[in-house]
Formats: structure tokens, sequence, C-alpha cells
């Protein structure tokens, strides 16, 4: 069927986590016939396991859905998902780029959150027309003239507009239905023109290599088109157009206005890079659209198997997960304490945690992953400038004339009762007072200058448990600057373990070094010898913790009777210690590499 | 617990039934355990060593030991364990401090009557369970507690650290073990305690003065077989690790066995090691070699190098250092294959 602008709406759902985005999506595509009521999977659009286990949506879908309005006349509805993360901000924006439309989702339980006012304000950013849709009106705690409240205070949204329903009952869907074609507006777009697409997802698949999603702002593309990627100038034919519905129909051509996906025999998915934009060849736009931004992995973390003889298993899960994920970087390290690895390159902690979830729960393997770090730049003595992104190649000091680390603008949005809180956090680590504006009579936005370095380390789960959950995080790399920064080595009876070494701010090196030293005297178990555990910077020790040698590790009554279970404990022991890395004598289990990531030196 | 008489005579038929099942084996040593088996009446005792009198020569054991509590010692029942040539009564005490308001010497003085009465009668040969790391306990009432004991001129000390396991009344109160090193600690002094007036440590947690080992609890450390009927009851027999149900209504209508594990070599090599070392003599090459048919030296030429700090090797024998006995888990870890 042939749609004109006036009968296709393009639209995102947007919500804070939790309040039923992806049940409500589910229910559009049942009601729109997408999807056969017994074909539902619970929540269809988030593929992932992982993000049905989280809640989260990660990856990006769009779906195509014909609907048959009350007025007689059929209007294409493309929805395009968002995920929900702070990590993911920019995937956020460039979905929401895509579209005209935005359903906000409220929870009439829990009213509006933080989230909800992030995605909103995102939303406003793209200049797009928001339909507030209050859910879970089926509970019995549900409040709509609360919501209905805090909707007109903290968004200004006219709450006469909003419609209450319950996506789980399918309460009030079809006035749903209807709200997107009577109050979201229709795509514009100018057929005549040169062809200008957004790139918002992309995916791979073994057979037709890149897949890209796609909407066209002007002009139209079509099969056996050269298009090229703007940011990279790189050239493709197109092979295959289409739409999902959610299953693939193909098409032979897209117009302005329209979403779909193309793919063009593209190999690699680091050369499809979203919020790029598509242009023909023979005939191009003369710029790509706004909002482009280079993706570069922020946060480096090593990655090594439990297990050495899983090198392998782990390079071809890692392989097969950047297939997909155009963000995601690795190459191989080794380290004298852990063994083969890879040094992988994330967008945030959540990235690198979604990665890590996915390598043990899809593929199996037991993972070491050491301390996160960004990437610092060296300017040595003779003036060539070094990037480093593990701690252990950090210089020693009197080798180098400038390090730099690189800093974020932060804002941070949150409730005017916990400003002073966020304050004191950002100070804390070494944030620089920007400015402070009112949004609303009560919500207040905050903007710090701070080191990036300081917001992987469980900034944003302290942020969160110092504003009741209430304020949110948003940050943007702005560059470079010097920084006063050392080299942390952690000694275990005696020598380096490398895998503990880390890069720290010096006036804060102090109090790392003796948590670090306090945290790993818990977690590695009492062996048969003391063991001392130093903190050192550049060979002079600051902080030292010893593990007392064991006194007592004995099953002290054994007679015939207890031995069956006395020996299954020793081998439990046993099986325990395999799990252990050695390093000379000291056994260290995984925990302990754990533990440093959730340091929490207050 | 209640007593009930007719439970009693059940029990007493179907461990009579039991006994007659076991291997005709000639044996050396006999234990009757589990607590508190002096509680019997004096009737179904007696019938109970009637019965072992009528499947074992009693007047040839080396050793015939009697678990006791000190309540249900009196002089009826001493003269028919001596009667049935029960020659070693072991009694359980824990602590004399039961609580840390109760005056100690109540219960010192029924525990000093009970011994004189059985040294009267001819006992010499008495064990002393005591506990210790109670953790409202401090090292001077623990002292005070070897003190006692000692006072009672013990042939033997069985010395073990409070154990919380789960689902005994112990963890039901919540109570917390004390810490491991605050044991060491009390271990320790007991040790050199005992040492000074001649009980010598000769496994992890028993003690006693020369030639009053107990023969019995060390043909279970050397790892020889050994029959047992009861509830819950183990043997070893022939490889085979048999436990028997601790559901009384099972084992009143015979269905005595709970698991019956044939152990491989590994195991037993693994149980033969993990037992023998908790002999403060550990154990002999040759004796090795007469059951494995291997040279131990030979065969843990790599597990021997990883503990060597922890181990005495000399021509003949394979002991843990005496230090070092307290930490013989950790060893095993790495001593086990």
């Amino acid at each position: 069927m042939k749609y004109d602008l006036k009968h296709i709406r393009n639209f995102s759902i947007i919500a804070h986590i939790d309040h039923g985005k992806s049940t409500l999506a589910d229910r559009i595509l049942e009601k729109t016939g997408a999807v056969k009521l017994r074909d539902l999977k619970e929540q269809l659009l988030d593929d992932l396991d992982l993000e049905r286990r989280r809640g989260i949506t990660i990856k990006l879908n769009a779906v195509s859905l014909n609907y048959h309005a009350k007025n007689g006349e059929d209007y294409l509805f493309n929805l395009i998902d968002t995920p929900g993360h702070v990590d993911f901000t920019y995937e956020v924006s460039r979905s929401l780029a895509a579209c005209e439309g935005a359903i906000l989702v409220i929870d009439a339980t829990q009213g509006v959150e933080a989230q909800t006012l992030a995605n909103a304000y995102l939303a406003i950013d793209n200049d797009l027309l928001m339909l507030p849709v209050i859910n879970k009106m089926d509970l019995p705690s549900a409040d709509l003239e609360r919501t209905k409240e805090e909707l007109i205070d903290t968004l200004g949204i006219d709450p006469t507009e909003a419609i209450p329903v319950s996506a789980k009952t399918g309460l009030n869907i079809e006035n749903v239905l209807e709200s997107i074609v009577t109050s979201l507006p229709s795509p514009e777009g100018d057929l005549n023109k040169p062809l200008k697409a957004l790139i918002f997802d992309s995916r791979f698949d073994s057979y037709r290599g890149v897949i890209i999603m796609f909407r066209v702002f002007n002009g139209s593309i079509k099969v056996g088109d050269t298009i090229t990627l703007m940011s990279t100038n790189k050239e493709y034919i197109v092979t295959e157009l289409g739409i999902r519905t959610p299953k693939e129909e193909k098409v032979d051509a897209l117009h302005a206005g329209e979403v779909g996906y193309l793919s063009a025999q593209i190999k690699d998915i680091h050369d499809v890079v979203v919020g790029d934009t598509i242009t023909l060849k023979e005939n191009p736009c003369e710029s790509p659209l706004p909002g482009y931004r280079k993706l570069n992995p922020m946060v480096y973390s090593g990655i090594y198997p439990a297990d050495n003889d899983d090198f392998e298993a782990l390079r071809e899960a890692l392989e097969k997960l950047s297939l997909n994920d155009s963000a995601l970087v690795y190459e191989p390290e080794t380290s004298t304490a852990l063994g083969s690895g890879f040094r992988c390159g994330f967008l945030g902690l959540l990235h690198l945690e979604v990665i890590q979830e996915r390598l043990e729960n899809e593929y199996g393997l037991d993972l070491i992953s050491t301390s996160p770090s960004v990437i610092y730049k060296v300017t040595k003595n003779d003036g060539t400038v070094v990037k480093v992104d593990n701690p252990c190649n950090f210089p020693d000091p009197g080798t180098y004339k400038i390090a730099e680390e690189p800093y974020v603008e932060a804002e941070i949005m949150t409730p005017q009762n916990y400003v002073g809180s966020m304050m004191k956090l950002a100070s804390d680590h070494r944030g620089i007072y920007l400015n402070m504006t009112y949004i609303d009579t009560n919500r207040v936005m905050l903007k710090y200058k701070m080191p990036l370095s300081e917001i992987i380390f469980n900034f944003f789960d302290r942020l969160k448990s110092a504003s009741a959950g209430y304020a949110s995080l948003d940050y943007e790399l702005i560059g470079y600057e010097e920084s006063d920064l050392v080299k942390m080595q952690i000694l275990l009876n005696g020598d380096v373990c490398d895998a503990l070494t880390s890069v720290v701010f010096k006036n804060f090196a102090y109090r790392r070094a003796r948590f670090i030293v306090d945290k790993l005297k818990d977690v590695i178990p009492r062996q048969q010898f003391e063991i001392p555990i130093q903190a050192a910077i550049s060979g002079k020790i600051i902080a030292r913790s010893d593990i007392k040698a064991l006194r007592k590790d004995v099953l002290a009554k054994c007679y015939g009777g207890d031995i069956s279970r006395k020996k299954k404990l020793l081998e439990k022991q046993k099986e325990g210690k395999k799990r252990m890395r050695q390093f000379g004598k000291v056994y260290v289990p995984q925990e302990a590499f754990i533990a440093i990531l959730s340091i929490d030196d207050e | 617990m209640f007593y009930n008489q007719d439970y009693v005579d059940k029990y007493m038929y179907a461990l009579f039934y039991e006994l007659d099942l076991l291997p005709k084996e000639t044996i050396k040593t006999i234990y009757i355990g589990g607590g508190t088996p002096l509680a019997l009446d004096i009737k179904s005792l007696k019938q109970l060593l009637e019965k072992l009198k009528s499947l074992y020569k009693l007047d040839d054991l080396d050793e015939f030991s009697v678990e006791t509590t000190i309540s249900a010692i009196d002089e009826e029942k001493i003269r028919l364990l001596k009667k049935y040539h029960v020659n070693r009564i072991s009694i359980g005490i824990q602590t004399f401090k039961k609580l840390p308001y109760l005056n100690r010497y109540d219960e010192y003085k029924m525990v000093k009557e009970k011994t004189d009465l059985l040294k009267s009668m001819g006992f010499n040969n008495i064990n002393f369970d005591l506990i210790y790391g109670w953790p409202s306990l401090n090292l001077k009432d623990f002292k005070e507690d070897i003190e006692c004991i000692l006072s009672l001129d013990p042939a033997h000390v069985s010395l073990y650290p409070l154990a919380i396991e789960d689902n005994t009344i112990l963890s039901y109160k919540k109570i917390k073990p004390i810490e491991d090193d605050e044991y060491a600690k009390f271990y320790e002094e007991g040790i050199n305690l005992l040492q000074d007036v001649g009980i010598y440590r000769y496994e992890i947690s028993n003690f006693s003065k020369p030639g009053f080992e107990s023969k019995h609890n060390l043909s279970y450390w050397k790892s020889y077989d050994y029959l047992a009927a009861g509830l819950g009851a183990t043997s070893f027999y022939n490889s085979h690790r048999i436990k028997r149900t601790l559901s009384l209504k099972k084992y009143l209508s015979h269905d005595f066995i709970d698991i019956d594990e044939k152990e491989e070599l590994k195991e037993l090599k693994n149980d033969f090691l993990m037992l023998n070392l908790r002999l403060v003599n550990g154990f002999k090459l040759d004796d090795y070699y007469e059951r494995f048919k291997e040279d131990f030296l030979k065969e843990y030429k790599k597990e021997i190098n990883d503990t060597k700090e922890f181990l005495e090797i000399d021509k003949t024998s394979v002991k843990i250092k005496p230090s070092k006995l307290y930490i013989l888990d950790s060893i095993l870890v790495d001593l086990l294959k």
C-alpha cells in the first residue's frame, strides 16, 4: 500500500524505566494487527534476553504498521523504539530525531520521574510533539489526578490531552491510536530535493552484511542507487530496501517522510555510524543533518577469561558481539597477572556491564575484568604524545612533560531539595561548577565540568542514591585538560599485580590507596602465611594492609560418621581454589577485581 | 527428648536385628556412642550388653568404650558395664560454666562425685570432652575448665572448638562464632596446659597420657575398616562407606541404609591422607605402600613440593609440622589430588 505524507506518523515511545513502554508498544502492534496475539512474546521490541531481564532497551528497533483509522482512512505508523540509559543518550536523541512525535508514558502509580523528564527534554530538543499517556490505570494505587498535576508542573504539558490507559489490559489503546492520527504531526519533506536520510540504527546480518535503519527526510532512495555515507564519504550500491512490519517486507523505493531499512553489501558495522547522513553519489545534498557525533569509546577495561583455555572462545564471542555493536572495540593484550585477554572500549559503564553480561550469559564465559579506565594523553619529554588506555602503560614521573585526562560537561537534573547533596557529590568528584538553571519551580539543572574518570567510578549510582533516584545525569565529552595524575600499583606479597594498577588524581592517591588495600584485605582469603598488600606510587609505598596468616582451618572433630560430608567440604574448597588467580604464592579470588570496581571511598 | 519405653523396646528390637545382619568378623574394639546410651534403663542396657556378648568375645576386646553424660551415671549401671568388660568411659562435659552467670562449682561437684565413683569401681580410662570457643566465655573461663578437668586426673581429653552448624539450636539462637584467631588462642593454651601435666596431643583434637590413646578412634584415623549399627551410624567396610538412616520410623521398619557409597581408589587415598594426617605422628610410608602398592613420595611428588613447608618427611613417615596441624584443611586442599 502506498501512503502520502499526510498518512504517515513517525513516533517514538519514551518513558522512565519500568513505566510500561514496551508493553504499550506490544499492545499497539497487536491492535494494528501487525502481530497475532498468539505470536506475541512478551515485549516484542526488546529482542535481547538481557533487555527483557533488565527491563531496558539497549538496541533500538523500528516497525512500520498499518492503522485503519475511524475516519475510514489507512495510516502508516513508524514506531521507533529508543534505548533507555545515560550511556546511550546519543542514540536516543538520534532515534528521536527520526520522528515528529513521541508518546510520553507515565506510570500512574509512580508519577513523573527522572528519566521521564530527561527523555521529555530530549524530545523537546528534537522539536517533537508529545502525546502524554498515563499508564497502569488498572492498578488500585493509580493516581490519575496527581500524575496530571505533575505533568503540568514539571513539563507544562496540558493534562487534558493525557490519555489514561492500561497497556496490560488494553484499556483505551484505541484512543491512543486515534490520537496518534489526530494529535501527532505528519512528516514534511521534499521529494524533489536530493536524498537526505538519517541513520538511527544498524545491525549485522550474516547474509546481507550491515542492515541500516534510516529515515528519509528529503528525496527518494531506490534499489540500485549508489549512496554515500557522508561522515566517511564511503560509497555503496543499495541491494535491498524494505520496511519491517515487524517482519521484513521488501520495497523498491523509499521516499521523504518514510522509515525503512537498506542493505548495501557493507561488511563492517564500524563503517556505519548512528547519526550519519545518507545521500546519493550522483545528486548529493549540500550538507548533512545536524547532530552527528562520532562515537568513540570512553571507557576501557581489560577483559580476561577466568580460565586461560577460554581465550579463543572469548575472542570469538567479542567478534560476534562487535558485529552488531559498532561502539564496541577490542584488541588482544597480555597481563602477567591474568594471562591473555582483551582491552575493550565501551561507551560507558552500562555498556561495559551489558557486554560483560552478554559474554557471560550468552556465551557461557567466566570473566575477570580490570578496573575501568579512561584514555589519558601523555606528552613525553621528547615531545611525542601517547594515548594510554591501560593504566599499566602510564609512564613514570620524570619521563613525561604533561599528562591530560578527558573532561566532560555534566548536566545534573535534580529536584530542588537535592541541590545541596548534588553539589557536594560533584565537588567531591573534582567537579567545577559552571552554572545552575531553574527548569521550573521545583526542578534544577546543574552544570559541572568534571573529569570523565570521576564519572566512571559509580558516580551514577551515588547520584541516584543521594537523590532518592530523582536526579538524572547526562554528560558530553568536551576535551582534554592537564591533570596531576599518578600511576598507583598494588603489590601482593611484594610483587606488583599489574591487573590492579590504576591511574589516580594525585590528591586522592592516599585515600584511594588506603581503601584499595583495605578492600583487598577483606576479599582475599587468609592463607598459610602472612601477605602484605601495598599500594605504591613510583616505587614508594603509600599504604599497607596485612592479611594475617591463617591460624585455624581444620575440621576439628572427625570420626567415621561425618567423614563424607567433610570430604565434600574439602573438595569444594579445592574447586574454589582452582577458580582463583595465583600471583606468586598468593591466591586471589575473582571478587578482588570486582571489589576494586565498586570502590566506595567516602 | 522424653524417655518412652515403648520406643526403646522397638528400637532395641530393630538394633538387635541389624546387629545380627553384620558381617561375622573378629573385632578388636567396641564403641557405644551417640551421646547418651546410659540413658537406657538398667533392663534395656543389660539386654544390649547381653546381645553384644552373644555376638563378640567381650573379654578379648582391646578396648570397649561407652559414652555418657554425667547425670546418667549411677552405681548400678557402672557395675553392669564392668561386668560386661567395658573398660573406657567417655564423658561429655562441654564446659563447667554453662552460662556466664552460673557458678561452675555445682557442675564441678557433680562431675567430681561421679568420677570418683567410677574410679572407685575400677574405671581408670576416662575421657572428658570439652568444648571451647563459647561466645560468652573468655580465655580465663577456658583455663578454669581445663583446670577442673585436670583435677580429676583424666587419662584422655578431647578438645573441640564450638561449631555452629545450620539447623541446630545454636544457629537458631543466632549465636555468632568467635573469630578464628580467638579459637587458635584457646587451642594453643589448651595444648600447653595439658602438655604440662603429661597429657599429650596425638590427634588434632585429642590428648592422652601415653598409652591411653583411644584405640577405637585410632582405627578411624588410620582408615581401617569398621562396622556399625544403629540410627545414623556410619560404617566403612570393603571400601563401602555406609550411612544408616536418621529417620527413626524407617529404622524401626528395618529400612536401615540411607547411603551406600563404594569408594574408588582416588577417594580411598584421599580418605587415607585426610584422616592419617590428623595424627601427630602422621602415617608410615610402608603403610601407604601396603595399602595402595604405590610409593607415596613418588606418586605425590608435585603435591608434596607444593606443601613442603608444612610437612615433615623422613625415611619412614610423613606428618604435618606440629605448629601447622591446626590449618590441616588448607594444606590438604593442596596435597590431595
